[in-house]
């Protein structure tokens, strides 16, 4: 017994309380940071991470700020016009802005009627009308609403059958130059320019941001929660549903919430009763459970420490967590009891160290795999799947330590089994079956799985990465029909903007003028600020321009930009507004209204306007990459604009840039994946053809995923490009322990076949078991309203369905081929 | 919604600027003529009188016939800008370029035009409103004079309107340009028209503004 073995065996098995108590105590550290942890659903915890557009974006988001807001749209029964329609908006409105967090609420009752009134422009402004005024034309109203530049899909669809009221949520000045002052620290951190200094105030800014922002979501929260209290009691009003960017994140939260708690929870339930009935042994049950639950509440703590937060992509981490520290305990339980049977007379110690002596370099293997296997995500270049890369690889050393030492510590503590209890696990069919077509039926097993990685194969070709995240709801979720109604009726979901810049005007000065007199009277003239002359009819002319190409785009919903304004403007003078106007317009304005009207959309300091135009993301047929690339082409091509006088920019370029990235991020982990493994099998079994017979099997599983997804149309997402690796890493477990155990079985049985026999009628349980529990566990994952979630869990099981029939057939079929053990 | 409300009273204003600009057009205009070599704000003032006095003599007849309308700022107004003046300013360096005939075909244009755009604005005034006169500050020794006047409307921030005058060779003054809150008229159109013309030709803009001033007939 070397030193290792001499001090492992003497304070995990021989005198196991002190390393208890020790465990104990870490399990409290991490319990009590655990309350830490926490979950993030904004925007930007599902971007690529370096994304230069990201930082473009996050400079506009500064530059041009917008306000936060909800959206409740309403398809009444009576028409949007209908008297009836009108008083109920009213008291909806009304009910609404009393909600905590609302700042304002605007409704179509609140819309100005500029078609309708008689006199001048001057008594126009002065009396305008609105649909609350009893004598106003409700049919000369609806034209007006449903064809305006800037409240039709808006405020009203374009069809009239459906309003939306506007709910604009308290704004947060503190929190926004917190986040600004924290992105710009950060970028002079990347970019090693930042001071000692400057690197203590960055954290100082991180916590501050971290606090404000989980107070900020709070607040958001308990708003949303009344704003739909609200809508319950106006459901006599018509279809309600709430919709806007808040929302979305809100719902996201609580869905990981939900599915953490709720799978976490099942899982744990089903592994449970999974133990209960293989083992048939309290001791048996209680074990592994304390093991996931010492390694769940270990890594949570971990995270809450590390101030790591899980997005939608990590949100199954725990379910992850159960089931991995409860495979390789399962491994630990069925070796040991098969030590009980072969050694009955054998001391408990001593069984205990055999078996965490036998199964240490299995275990090891297979969480070095799985590690790479989550290690493999790192290389994708999407921010929360590096994250969640990172944070499985560590959950993964947290299970294998708490495996080798809580597991034989209690088991030490807990004595031997009593004489009664069965050392065996239950006998099986399916194994024994397996083991039959296997020996006997060869070529079936090979020409079944070439046939199977064929079509995976041409599945695979069919994979592609359009997606929507409106896609990640169930159908029957508020949240998918709240977002499906707004998309496409009142304009679209996915910010897009376009960044228009213009060259500095010239300046006039007195020289310009050769003839004296001319230069006396230019001299003479005050030229005020230039800022006032800003507004050209050319820069307007521009404007116009792009507003219209974007919104001719197929996919493209409302657009809004200066040309709304100026077209609400000219429709109200009756006529276009030329530079002496534009100019007094601009000056005449008070600096708050310029504040809320023109700041979204014009920065004179940049000379360059924004236009912000929404993407309908429902549209099935929607190519994101085709129309970013149409309006790149678009702009310079037919437009005439120089590639550096404009910048396409929002979510949905950044949105766009993450599904580019799935492919190279999915053959860059996968192949990794393959690779690592290869290599940890050629370094294990120190042989070729092992290393190749053990990758086969999992490989086969990892085409048939994809090859699914592709024959289905399912596309790649953040959550699905993970599965293959995942799988691939999990999976091959199988075959390190089919593998190791035939190595040290075929000496002692002499015969292929006959080795082959009883490695399936042991290890192979072992796996039947693990695997088994394995894809009960994901199975249920099925039951959650996020699509992600269900595909995850669906896809996994199915992995691993595929991993451990190929492990039992293709893998042993390819040993007694290949004769890796010499004749 | 009520940002949204307030653009539109904002625009109203504005428009109401130009009224304001129309209004101090015809009253400077009407003014020169009737005194002899008065100073600039004396023109000015005293033209206010005969103006006001005129669209109440007539307000019907140019109400319902913009020919007649046209045909008086045409007599009493025209002559007292300094059109050519403001014509070369506002085209800079084009004005060298351009032929005799364009240069004409401009000047025309562009008289047309303001008095087309600007002229009917007039009939906004109902007298409600005052004009303010502040101190007039002579410049270049004494051939040029500021006129700093304020329009008042009721319920609303008085609208600063100053006027830039010319002293003719034959002692009458000229406006060559006005400013309403600090905007400038010629620097206003002096960058449009240079903007036009970089892209699509003096002669382009010549039609344009000859197309537009026949719309408004």
């Amino acid at each position: 017994m070397n030193w290792f073995s001499r001090h492992y065996n003497h304070w995990a098995v021989l005198r196991p309380w002190p390393l208890l108590i020790a465990l104990l105590l870490v399990l409290m550290v991490l319990g009590w940071h655990a309350r830490d942890f926490r979950l993030d659903a904004s925007a930007d915890s599902l971007l690529l991470e370096n994304d230069e557009d990201y930082k473009v974006f996050r400079e506009l988001s500064e530059r041009y700020q917008s306000k936060s807001f909800l959206v409740v749209a309403l398809v009444p029964e009576q028409g949007v016009f209908a008297a009836s329609t009108l008083k109920k908006v009213d008291q909806l409105a009304l009910d609404l802005e009393e909600v905590p967090g609302i700042s304002s609420v605007v409704s179509l009752l609140d819309v100005p009627l500029l078609a309708q009134g008689e006199g001048s422009l001057t008594e126009l402004a002065g009396n305008y009308r609105t649909l609350r005024d009893s004598e106003v034309d409700l049919d000369k109203a609806r034209d007006e609403l449903t064809t305006s530049p800037v409240f039709s899909e808006l405020i009203v669809s374009a069809d009239g059958r459906t309003t939306a009221l506007q709910l604009n949520l308290d704004e947060a000045p503190e929190f926004e130059a917190l986040q600004g002052e924290r992105r710009r620290m950060s970028q002079r951190i990347s970019a090693g320019k930042a001071t000692s200094n400057e690197k203590q105030r960055f954290v100082q800014l991180d916590a501050q941001y971290e606090l404000q922002k989980r107070q900020l979501n709070q607040k958001r929260h308990d708003t949303i929660v009344a704003v739909r209290e609200v809508m319950e009691r106006h459901h006599d009003a018509g279809s309600l549903v709430l919709g806007g960017v808040s929302m979305i994140a809100d719902d996201m939260i609580t869905f990981i919430r939900n599915d953490l708690v709720t799978f976490g929870l099942g899982v744990f339930v089903f592994l449970v009763a999974m133990l209960a009935i293989v083992f048939r042994a309290i001791r048996w049950v209680v074990l592994p459970l304390a093991s996931c639950f010492f390694a769940g509440l270990s890594m949570m703590g971990l995270l809450g420490l590390a101030g790591w937060q899980v997005t939608v992509i990590s949100s199954n981490f725990i379910s992850l967590m159960l089931i991995l520290t409860m495979s390789m305990n399962v491994h630990l339980v069925v070796r040991h009891r098969q030590l009980v049977r072969d050694h009955p007379d054998m001391a408990h110690p001593e069984r205990v160290l055999m078996t965490m002596q036998k199964m240490f370099w299995p275990c090891l293997y297979t969480a070095l795999t799985t590690i790479l296997a989550f290690g493999s995500l790192v290389l994708s270049s999407i921010k929360p799947v590096i994250d969640f890369g990172w944070m499985m690889s560590l959950g993964l050393v947290v299970t294998f330590a708490v495996s080798f030492l809580l597991f034989p510590s209690l088991l030490a503590v807990l004595g031997p089994a009593q004489k009664g209890e069965s050392a065996s696990v239950p006998g099986l069919k399916f194994t024994a079956t397996l083991s039959r077509i296997t020996a006997q039926r060869g070529r079936l097993v090979i020409t079944t799985s070439l046939a199977l990685a064929i079509l995976g194969g041409i599945g695979i070709t069919r994979l592609e990465v359009e997606n929507s995240f409106i896609n990640y709801f169930g159908k029957d979720t508020e949240i998918y029909r709240g977002l499906k109604l707004i998309d496409r009726e009142l304009g679209g979901t996915t910010p897009l903007d376009v960044i228009v810049r213009f060259e500095p005007e010239p300046e006039i000065a007195a020289t310009d003028e050769s003839d004296d007199d001319l230069a006396l009277l230019l001299g003479s003239v005050s030229q005020g600020d230039p800022v006032d002359y800003w507004f050209t009819p050319r820069k307007i002319k521009t404007v116009s321009m792009v507003h219209d190409f974007l919104e001719s785009r197929y996919g493209v919903g409302q657009v809004l930009s200066l040309a709304s304004l100026i077209r609400v403007g000219e429709s109200i003078s009756k006529a276009p507004f030329d530079t002496f106007e534009l100019a007094v317009l601009y000056k005449r304005m008070p600096d708050d209204l310029k504040a809320a009207l023109l700041s979204p959309y014009v920065s004179i300091e940049r000379d360059e306007v924004r236009l912000t135009a929404r993407i309908r993301d429902s549209l099935p047929d929607l190519r994101r990459n085709v129309l970013l690339q149409e309006i790149q082409s678009g702009l310079e091509k037919e437009l005439n604009l120089e590639p550096e006088a404009f910048q396409v920019s929002g979510l949905v370029v950044l949105y766009n840039n993450m599904l580019q990235s799935l492919f190279s991020s999915q053959i860059m982990s996968l192949g990794v994946v393959m690779l690592g493994i290869a290599l940890m099998l050629l370094i294990l079994f120190r042989s070729l053809r092992l290393a190749v017979i053990g990758i086969a099997p999992n490989l086969l599983a990892a085409a048939i995923i994809l090859g699914v997804m592709g024959w289905a149309r399912i596309p790649l997402d953040m959550m699905t490009i993970t599965i293959a690796s995942i799988t691939l890493g999990i999976a091959v477990d199988n075959s390190i322990h089919y593998i190791y155990r035939f190595r040290s079985e075929i000496g002692r049985v002499g015969d292929y076949v006959e080795t082959l026999h009883y490695c399936h009628a042991n290890i192979g349980r072992a796996i039947f078991y693990t695997a088994i529990t394995i894809i009960a566990g994901f199975s249920i994952l099925v039951l959650s309203n996020f699509l992600p979630t269900i595909y995850f869990g669906v896809f996994t099981a199915l992995g691993m369905a595929m991993a451990l029939l190929a492990s039992l057939t293709l893998l042993p079929r390819l040993i007694l081929w290949l004769r890796p053990f010499g004749r | 919604m009520t940002v949204f409300l307030r653009l539109i009273r904002v625009v109203n204003r504005t428009v109401k600027m130009s009224q304001h600009f129309a209004l101090g057009l015809v009253i400077a205009m009407g003014c020169a003529s009737a005194i002899a070599a008065p100073t600039a704000d004396e023109m000015i003032q005293s033209t206010v009188n005969q103006l006001i006095s005129e669209l109440r003599e007539r307000r019907a007849e140019l109400e319902a016939d913009h020919g007649a309308l046209y045909a008086l700022v045409e007599e009493l107004v025209i002559p007292k800008i300094a059109l050519n003046k403001v014509s070369r300013l506002i085209l800079g360096s084009h004005w060298k370029t351009a032929s005799e005939e364009q240069r004409e075909r401009f000047t025309m244009g562009f008289k047309n035009l303001l008095m087309r755009t600007y002229a009917t604005a007039m009939f906004e005034y109902t007298g409600d409103q005052e004009l303010r006169f502040g101190e007039v500050t002579l410049r270049a020794e004494g051939r040029i004079a500021v006129v700093p006047t304020e329009v008042v409307l009721p319920a609303q921030t008085p609208v600063p309107v100053d006027y830039y005058c010319l002293l003719t060779a034959d002692g009458h003054w000229q406006i060559y340009d006005i400013q309403v809150d600090g905007i400038s008229l010629i620097i206003s159109f002096r960058n449009q028209y240079g903007e036009y013309i970089d892209a699509n030709g003096l002669d382009a803009l010549i039609e344009s503004l000859e197309q537009k001033a026949s719309e408004n007939l």
